[in-house]
């Protein structure tokens, strides 16, 4: 239990907009893993059903919450903006080892990227980029098709993308 | 509604679409040799390619941090009212 109540309060963390929401979501996703428990099939993995409970949790909360409707990002959202003035050589950032470039206020940005996301690529981006989920898993324990987590995946990737580099152009040099 | 933006050239913005399959190594035959082509030709979606790669990693090495004792707690509460053995 101790394994999952670190994954679950994280996946909460990323997913939910404040500490007290992820809470609610993991106490909310273990009273249905201990009610369901019994009916769980060995045939499909754990870690993916409890997953889907914790989806399934955090959809309810958010139709009880004031959340805005789900939008969909489209190609132009995440287009880069400055295409034209595009550089031609690799930033410093992107030189660097990504474990160095990692601080609390990049973490800060990268969520607060993440949160303005529409739920539905906010999901798919955390499942397969931060919990390590594949596309396959994403799509069921989203129960949408492959080729939905892809084109959402890619899209809030872009996204986040476009946010990082206006980090690293406000922030100081890296190296 | 953002228009899409005119000076992106054609070849690149039908290529745009397949860079994060490309990254997860989900991009095969054709698609992928067009795509390998094309950044050899083009700088501009090299070093998009190589920051787009670089934010996921970036994203992938985001740390954790550690459930509250409260919270830890009401759990093990919890996995006493329904009768789970801790294991």
């Amino acid at each position: 239990m101790r394994r999952y109540q670190d994954r679950l309060y994280n996946f909460g963390l990323r997913i939910c907009k404040d500490t007290q929401d992820a809470e609610d979501l993991v106490q909310e996703t273990f009273i249905n893993i201990f009610r369901y428990l019994p009916g769980f099939r060995q045939e499909s993995l754990f870690r993916n059903w409890v997953y889907r409970i914790a989806v399934s949790v955090c959809i309810k909360m958010r139709r009880r919450s004031k959340f805005a409707p789900e939008k969909e990002l489209s190609l132009e959202d995440v287009l880069p903006k400055d295409a034209a003035l595009a550089p031609e050589e690799l930033p410093e950032w992107a030189k660097q080892p990504a474990e160095r470039l990692l601080n609390e206020e990049l973490g800060a940005k990268i969520k607060a990227a993440i949160d303005t996301l529409p739920p539905t690529y906010r999901l798919v981006v955390v499942l397969r980029d931060m919990e390590d989920f594949s596309t396959e898993e994403t799509a069921q324990i989203l129960d949408i098709s492959q080729a939905n987590v892809k084109v959402r995946l890619h899209r809030a990737r872009f996204y986040i993308r476009e946010a990082l580099k206006g980090y690293f152009t406000h922030a100081p040099d890296p190296s | 509604m953002p228009q899409t933006p005119p000076e992106i050239p054609s070849h690149c913005l039908a290529l745009f679409d397949r860079f994060s399959a490309y990254v997860d190594g989900e991009l095969q035959g054709e698609e992928r040799r067009a795509l390998e082509e094309h950044l050899q030709h083009c700088p501009k979606c090299r070093v998009c390619l190589a920051t787009l790669t670089q934010s996921i990693r970036i994203c992938n090495q985001v740390g954790s941090r550690p459930v509250p004792q409260s919270l830890s707690l009401k759990l093990e509460n919890l996995a006493k009212s329904f009768q789970v053995t801790e294991t």
